[in-house]
């Protein structure tokens, strides 16, 4: 069944829930078409996003269902239209809005920090934003130094936002549908890579909700390792290589940057007295370090071992294919690592 | 100049750095404590001899030093200004880590460098805490040079192994040393007497109320002992000397004060602070010395002075259990009195039996200073101190 077959099956029967293998795009594609059904004060814009289906095909088949006026292209101007999903947000709408590539985030920055994310506040809470902004990040793909950061960091530190990122197809497509019926703003960050690798998602649950912290993904004993969106696949990688050494590994997605809740971190390592982080980003200022330093508050007497943080080097990252595959941390090094601390 | 290991008792021979109470670059006043060691015998804290500042800490804490070893380098008053004009090199270590990794993981960017501790995880403390292992005893391990959880685990375990085996705290294994040496090198008799203790329960009653009324503390048995035991020294000074032995040649030691030693029972062990320079002291006064002792030595806070040469230590078991029993002497000194506990006994007096409460003393002395008819004689003197001897409240 292709994907277009299964999302003709699903608007026959939209409230029918069916676990179903499909792609991390496709998930994504069937939580924005779900809740724009579901509600018709939603919208999405974005750059190429109309009759083309977006650059990374993630609103694909959205512009032929919902037309020009809901799914709306846009110039190259994020700026102009993520201020316009807040204009939006605040006359009624629930605008999501499509940033092609996170490094993109830098050019709208000031919309998000400075109005969508303290409106609600500064009316004293007499104005709803519910604004989605989607953003397409990460590396691996050779798009260099400017289309391949993940910019989880970037927006961290800035109140009434919500940033979640998604690591599966599972969470791709239920945090999404949680994203856009939730009434205060929320940054999805996604990952390119993640794109077109596959797995088990509920199409067509109805009852969703935003988590509100860390999952485990893998229970395991001996160490702890926290990842986030690509590097959660390279951390159950290295857990399985551990596996064949007898060390088993527990792996937790952070999956909720914002606001960023580690007890659940904690209570894993005073289970297995070891921290691994995974960042797909410089080592300065990213969650890992909040992650890091709240177990060691929560848990300190539970470390049997310094906490370890592997990130990308403190560099921008290389176009050059071999120098960026040497960038992202790899199953074998987060399993180095795990056993150096053993 | 240099600041030593003071020699803090007579079997002290090594000390552990427990903690520096001061910063390189402090200053110190005198008698203001600079570090905190633990000797044979308890924790205690050393204070400053001079006015000076802290110019470098040459003995990291946890480690052991023999007496005499320089803890630390002070820089008088003086000789600061030409200490700094001179000096080119800060202070350094003699003892740095073993490899410099070890140390940038436990604390990079430290001030005051010289503090390579027992480096062990915070699970592993944790652990050894709950399991009651010596981390000192064990040893740092690769990859990361500290002791780890699975450390304090197999020690738990071996520990385990032996059945019901559980190791020495140091004041306990310094305790068994003690008292080994002194069975050991001491010849020792013990001779004993009972006297009746109606005369000190009457001068308690009639004078206890005011003696508290001025200091706030309640004289005791032990405070009328250590009065009679004070007047039977001045008759008899030669039970205070002590055995000397220096370049082949031995001898004896003349006490030059009426010094006692009060044995105290601590949690797992007994501490012996001293109560100095008693002859001649008002009755509260010494009330007051033994009530600060005890203190001292519950507090495990024992004085420089508490360490210092003493000939003699009177151990008061109290209300607790014997009649009677025999004291060991500690090294270093020559005698030890023994006291049990009030009871009553019928007695022969004036060609009639009467029922009287009083205490045996049992006294053990070192016989290469004292025979026994010395010995005798300080008895009978004590004796009669306590049984007819006059009290007043002053």
């Amino acid at each position: 069944m292709t994907a277009n077959e299964k999302m003709a099956a699903a608007e026959l029967k939209p409230l029918q829930m069916a676990i179903q293998e499909i792609t991390y795009r496709e998930a994504i594609v069937a939580a924005l078409r779900e809740e724009m059904r579901r509600d018709p004060k939603t919208l999405i814009m974005g750059e190429d996003i109309g009759a083309s289906g977006g650059p990374f095909k993630t609103c694909q088949g959205l512009y032929e269902e919902f037309g020009a006026s809901r799914v709306r292209d846009t110039p190259i101007a994020e700026t102009g239209f993520v201020g316009a999903a807040l204009g939006l947000a605040l006359t009624g709408y629930r605008p999501i809005v499509e940033i092609m590539f996170a490094d993109f985030l830098g050019v709208c920055f000031d919309q998000i920090a400075n109005s969508i994310a303290k409106h609600r506040f500064m009316s004293g809470g007499r104005v709803k934003t519910p604004i989605v902004i989607r953003a397409l990040g990460g590396a691996g793909l050779r798009f260099g130094a400017q289309h391949s950061q993940t910019a989880e960091s970037w927006l961290l530190s800035v109140p009434g936002l919500k940033i979640i990122c998604p690591s599966n197809p599972e969470q791709a497509y239920l945090m999404l549908k949680a994203a856009i019926r939730d009434d205060n703003p929320v940054l999805v960050l996604e990952h390119k890579a993640l794109l077109s690798t596959k797995g088990a998602a509920p199409i067509g649950l109805d009852d969703v909700a935003m988590p509100t912290g860390p999952r485990v993904l893998r229970p395991g004993r001996h160490a702890t390792i926290v990842a986030s969106l690509a590097m959660v696949g390279k951390a159950l990688a290295a857990a399985d290589r551990l596996a064949l050494e007898g060390i088993e590994a527990e792996v937790i997605d952070v999956q909720v940057l914002r606001p960023l809740n580690v007890s659940p971190i904690s209570d894993s390592v005073r289970r297995t007295n070891i921290l691994v982080t995974v960042e797909e980003q410089a080592p300065t200022g990213g969650w890992s370090s909040d992650v890091v330093a709240d177990v060691v508050s929560q848990a300190f007497d539970f470390l049997d071992a310094p906490p370890a943080r592997i990130t990308l080097p403190d560099h921008p990252l290389p176009y050059s294919p071999h120098l960026e595959d040497s960038f992202i941390p790899s199953p074998e090094r987060i399993a180095a690592t795990v056993k150096s601390l053993l | 100049m240099d600041f030593l290991v003071p020699k803090l008792s007579a079997t002290m021979e090594s000390v552990k750095v427990l903690r520096w109470l001061k910063h390189v670059g402090d200053k110190v006043a005198i008698g203001e404590p600079l570090v905190e060691l633990e000797t044979d015998k308890a924790a205690m804290e050393v204070e400053s001899p001079v006015e000076a500042t802290l110019e470098a800490v040459l003995a990291a804490e946890g480690a052991e030093l023999a007496t005499g070893a320089v803890l630390a380098r002070l820089g008088l008053a003086g000789e600061a200004e030409l200490a700094s004009s001179t000096k080119s090199s800060p202070a350094t270590i003699p003892d740095a880590p073993a490899s410099p990794a070890e140390f940038a993981i436990a604390g990079a960017g430290s001030t005051w460098a010289a503090t390579p501790r027992i480096l062990a995880s915070p699970f592993a403390k944790r652990l050894a805490g709950m399991k009651g292992i010596d981390l000192a005893a064990l040893a740092a391990t690769k990859p990361l040079q500290r002791i780890r959880a699975r450390d304090v685990l197999a020690a738990a375990e071996a520990r385990g192994a032996k059945e019901g085996f559980e190791p020495f705290s140091t004041v306990r294994r310094h305790i068994a040393e003690a008292v080994t040496l002194s069975r050991r090198t001491i010849p020792s008799f013990v001779i004993d007497r009972w006297v009746a203790a109606t005369a000190i329960d009457q001068a308690r009653a009639a004078h206890g109320g005011q003696i508290e009324k001025m200091i706030g503390v309640r004289p005791t048995f032990t405070d009328f002992l250590l009065l009679a035991l004070i007047d039977s020294f001045s008759k008899h000074p030669r039970i205070l000397d002590r055995w000397h032995e220096e370049d082949g040649r031995v001898g004896r030691i003349r006490a030059p004060n009426i010094d006692i030693g009060l044995v105290v029972a601590v949690a797992d062990g007994v501490m012996i602070p001293v109560l100095r320079r008693l002859a001649g002291k008002p009755v509260h006064e010494i009330v007051q010395a033994r009530h600060d002792a005890v203190q001292r030595a519950r507090s495990a806070r024992l004085l420089d002075a508490d360490y210092a040469p003493v000939s003699f230590s009177l151990s008061n078991i109290g209300k607790s259990g014997a009649d009677r029993f025999e004291a060991i002497i500690n090294p270093g000194q020559s005698s030890i009195l023994a006291v049990g506990r009030q009871h009553d006994r019928v007695i022969a007096s004036s060609g009639g039996i009467i029922v009287a409460r009083g205490v045996n003393l049992t006294l053990t002395v070192d016989h290469r200073l004292i025979d026994g008819l010395l010995a005798a004689e300080f008895v009978e003197t004590l004796a009669e101190r306590i049984e007819h001897g006059t009290w007043s409240s002053t």
